[in-house]
């Protein structure tokens, strides 16, 4: 019945209210039972119903509880509480968006209540709808303007909605208010910094330095003010005072890049000039006699000098490494060969050192021998060296002349595994690797390394078990522990590893749990929007929601996404081939899940006395049936317009995004993603086989409207001209790969073939690597090409790579 | 090049990366995000290239409202394949002063597996924390640890920055 809960008598009016509070409580049974008490006597309240369904909704029965929230609805549309039910029983589902909707009905109502405005606004944050928020957070405000959460609240909304402006007004009028519960003294010092960067971001430096000064009695995070000084000190170019306040904060921290390079532009220095060279190495050595522990100040001469400043200050920074045997010497410079003159010189450098060392057993300008080890890390560094240039063979023998001077040295094994990796002998790599971990079986990053390496291998069960020696013991289910722990990056290597065993579904699943710990990601922000402003936390509160904003960026989820949709695409391309991918039964006899690795799952859940075996995600859909038998181009097409949205700047999102938009004959959005590539990078080596695809694609496909294929035509003619798909394909390997893929769409499988096999010729020597090399392989298995094409491409391509076990 | 920094919201991902790669205590990454929310001050990374390749993630020990604060370290770690650079003495050192200075923290505590013995020669030796106690089956897998602690009032800088600029 419509009647709401205040026309109800007294009793199941009280029921009502108990009801709600047990659903505070998280009492979910009682309340069920609350609920069904007055349904016996008014089996058609709606109110009731909804809140019935709610407790449903907590005690896993959600369908019937979805039910009855819509039959309470049906039956009393109006009503607040019942919107504001639904809203909540939607919101833990994160269906944010139909939260948000019934929030909306439930104000309809009931304009000024504080619970359903408070959450809303929570929910407007969340979906970035801030206008919303600040007017939910107005009312909330002029409600009670001395709650913080509600004034803090409002400045965070002002703020993530660009007026820095209104935020301070809020803050200026409420911050002496007579608060409760008052801010305590962090608090306080919290609020202060927060305003004083707002004051910055509103523009006006010099008003935020003299509030910096007004501030500074209550501060107590100490760094935090001394680094607004320092920059806003800079900002408003006055320099003497900044660079005396970044030396303080140098005194503080001297690894810290942000003050050494603000300390730099302070001495009017432009570290990337190099007329400037000089002062600044200059000004490099001051700092690095005042703080002489700095890694980085010892590091950072190396970046700005050239010439035979360079090999002067990379001799001092290699001397102290070797001794030192500091095993990242070779990483910490790597970025330095972008420079072709310096990546040679420290190769000589280092070469001239291990001279030295093995002649006469010291540098040429010590006094005293050096220790033994200086010779190994100088193998060490120089095996790093030649494999970065792609001399292997070189890089080996090195790295086990390092090896056979300190055997029981584990970092030598380990780039010696890596310079395997990139020669092409996977197994190579995975043993060595092995060999390492076992001289330290209790260090975790070395069981990870060959773990990854077990996975290059395709050795999925092996690399299980090896992962499983390190999951918490205490774990109910381990493989659902290593999923919640959220291993993004062994969750999409196992996912490759399937996919090049042919194991779509498997790949497919392991994909969307890389996935889902993203939308899980995401969706962690949700509590922030009132713990951080209760604790008034609230310049990392913002630096979390800007972060959240871009939190797909990551190059983890791009990847899991990317190969999801290409993994979809293959499943839709092979049923129009009428060679439809059959999900892989697999036989396992032994799971190693639980407790000792010894008891099987369902003996383990009777043992703990629960009557039901718990089924846990992992467990369900083994072979990944759901994704194959999904309609596979949606799929694709959700995944790659959520890249579209959120990775924009890829080029690879773009690629994606054609494919699909090709096959689902959306011929404008395909015109759409290579215009978008084109517009990052005009010479993408993608871009002449997609504009003859495109063409080739409006040419046969009769069921598209012809008025609709003249603008397109002509777009493309102007936007490219004629295009051959061979374009480039006679220098870039890259060009060959995409004429070769785009060729094999249209069923040209003897000319892609011709393409490939020339792959590892002279020619082709800029950009090839191995990974290319390799995906030239399997393009070339895909075209058709006989026995005998196949293994010359192997023999040649062995000729490039001549330790690869992979061809 | 290392750079050695307060962590930020887009760190977390990354500190959970690295805890993954080198530790058996993992945590989600709302874990990380709640440290950042509650005591942004205390938590910092080592990265190169915007990777981490250190953290320590640093809390404050509210449960006894009587007791002063301790400062507690909740996990530090550093990749293997960037030791003997002074990381770990770097980040510790950072945090340990900011739980002395943004919270009053007159102690700061953390748990290191017995068996850990590089962990408790960084905390003994080069940090000068003290056993305060053995804690039996501490950990997950039931190995015991020692509860170290540290005395860092001294890390309290009291001096006035001038108001002069």
């Amino acid at each position: 019945m419509s009647m709401t809960v205040t026309e109800l008598p007294h009793k199941e009016q009280a029921l009502f209210r108990s009801a709600l509070k047990l659903y505070e409580a998280s009492q979910y049974k009682k309340g069920l039972k609350v609920s069904d008490q007055i349904l016996k006597k008014f089996p058609d309240h709606g109110e009731t119903l909804s809140v019935k369904g709610m407790f449903l909704a907590h005690l896993e029965r959600k369908e019937e509880g979805y039910e009855l929230m819509e039959r309470g609805l049906k039956i009393n549309p109006q009503s607040s509480i019942s919107w504001h039910v639904y809203g909540l029983v939607c919101r833990s589902d994160k269906k944010y968006a139909q939260a948000i909707k019934c929030y909306e009905e439930a104000l309809k109502a009931d304009s000024e209540n504080m619970h359903i405005l408070r959450e809303v606004a929570s929910l407007y944050v969340q979906m970035r709808q801030y206008s919303k928020a600040v007017e939910c957070r107005e009312k909330l405000v002029a409600m009670n303007p001395f709650f913080p959460s509600f004034w803090l609240g409002l400045a965070t909304t002002h703020h993530m909605n660009g007026r820095y402006d209104l935020a301070i007004k809020v803050i200026s009028a409420h911050e002496s208010g007579n608060n409760q519960p008052p801010l305590d003294k962090y608090q306080i010092s919290e609020l202060s910094l927060y305003k004083n960067w707002l004051i910055e971001l509103n523009g006006d430096y010099q008003q935020a330095l003299d509030h910096l000064k007004e501030i500074r009695p209550q501060i107590v995070d100490i760094t935090g003010w001394k680094e607004k000084k320092a920059r806003l000190l800079l900002k408003a170019d006055r320099k003497e005072a900044a660079a005396t306040a970044f030396q303080d904060l140098l005194e503080r921290n001297s690894e810290n890049d942000d003050y050494i390079t603000g300390y730099m532009e302070c001495n009017g220095l432009d570290m990337k000039c190099d007329e400037d060279q000089d002062a600044v190495l200059e000004v490099i050595g001051t700092l690095q006699q005042q703080f002489p522990s700095s890694n980085r100040l010892r590091f950072l001469p190396l970046m700005y000098s050239t010439g035979d400043n360079f090999v002067v200050a990379a001799e001092s920074l290699a001397k102290y490494a070797l001794r030192k045997g500091i095993p990242s010497l070779f990483s910490s410079v790597r970025v330095l060969y972008a420079d072709k003159v310096k990546g040679a010189a420290l190769g000589t450098l280092i070469e001239s050192c291990a001279t030295q060392i093995r002649d006469t057993k010291r540098f040429s300008d010590s006094t005293d021998d050096e220790p033994a080890s200086v010779l190994l890390w100088c193998n060490y560094y120089l095996a790093q060296h030649y494999d970065y240039y792609g001399d292997h063979e070189r890089a080996l023998t090195l790295i086990e002349e390092a090896i056979r001077s300190s055997p029981k040295t584990i970092e030598p094994y380990m780039i010696k595994a890596r310079i395997l990796k990139h020669a092409g002998d996977f197994r190579g790599a995975r043993d060595t690797m092995d060999y390492a971990r076992q001289q330290d079986v209790g260090d975790r990053y070395l069981t990870t390394k060959f773990i990854k390496y077990m996975l290059r291998v395709n050795e999925v069960d092996e690399a299980e078990k090896t992962y499983l020696l390190f999951v918490n013991e205490d774990a109910p289910h381990k493989i659902q522990e290593i999923v919640n722990m959220q291993a993004t990056w062994y969750m999409n290597e196992r996912g490759h590893a399937f996919r090049r065993m042919g194991d779509i579904g498997r790949a497919l699943k392991h994909y969307h749990q890389a996935i889902g710990v993203f939308d899980t990601y995401q969706d962690d922000q949700y509590d922030f929007h009132q713990y951080s402003v209760r604790k008034v936390t609230l310049r990392s509160y913002i630096d979390i929601l800007q972060w959240e904003t871009t939190v797909y960026e990551n190059p983890a989820y791009q990847t899991a996404a990317r190969a999801a949709a290409e993994c979809y695409l293959e499943l839709a391309d092979r049923k129009a081939a009428g060679n439809a991918f059959v999900p892989i039964e697999v036989e396992k006899d032994d799971k190693p899940l639980t407790r000792n690795g010894s008891a099987q799952q369902g003996q383990h859940n009777l043992a703990a006395g629960v009557g039901e075996t718990k089924v846990y995600d992992v467990e369900k859909d083994p072979n990944g049936t759901k994704f194959v038998e999904s309609d596979n181009l949606a799929e694709a097409l959700k995944l790659a317009e959520h890249l579209e949205s959120v990775a924009a700047s890829n080029p690879d999102t773009h690629v994606l995004a054609f494919e699909v938009h090709l096959r689902m004959q959306k011929y404008f959005l395909v015109l759409k993603a290579i215009n978008a590539l084109k517009a990052i990078d005009a010479t993408h080596p993608a871009l002449p086989s997609m504009v003859v695809r495109l063409s080739q694609a409006l040419d046969t496909d009769e069921s598209f409207a012809a008025p609709l294929k003249v603008p397109l035509r002509a777009q493309l003619a102007k936007a490219f001209g004629a295009v051959d798909i061979t374009t480039g394909a006679d220098e870039s390997i890259d060009s060959v790969l995409a004429a070769a893929k785009s060729m094999l769409a249209m069923g040209d499988g003897d000319q892609a073939a011709a393409l490939l096999v020339q792959t590892p010729e002279a020619k082709y020597v800029e950009g090839r690597t191995l990974l290319k090399l390799l995906e030239v392989k399997r393009l070339l298995a895909k075209s058709g090409a006989d026995e005998s094409t196949q293994a010359a491409f192997g023999a040649a391509a062995k000729t490039v790579f001549p330790l690869a076990t992979c061809f | 090049m290392i750079t050695i920094r307060q962590a930020e919201a887009r760190d977390a991902v990354g500190m959970q990366a690295c805890n993954l790669t080198n530790l058996p205590e993992n945590y989600q990454l709302k874990y990380y995000l709640y440290h950042l929310a509650t005591w942004p001050e205390l938590s910092f990374v080592a990265t190169t290239n915007d990777r981490v390749v250190g953290y320590v993630l640093g809390k404050m020990n509210d449960d006894d409202p009587t007791t002063p604060l301790d400062g507690h370290i909740t996990s530090l770690s550093v990749l293997r394949s960037y030791r003997r650079l002074g990381l770990a003495e770097r980040l510790m050192t950072q945090a340990q002063r900011s739980m002395a200075e943004v919270f009053g923290a007159h102690c700061v505590s953390l748990h290191v597996r017995v068996s850990n013995v590089a962990a408790f020669s960084l905390y003994k030796n080069t940090l000068k924390f003290d056993i305060k106690d053995t804690e039996k089956k501490y950990y997950g897998d039931g190995e015991d640890a020692y509860a170290m602690k540290k005395d860092i009032r001294e890390m309290y800088l009291s001096e006035m920055d001038s108001l002069d600029f």
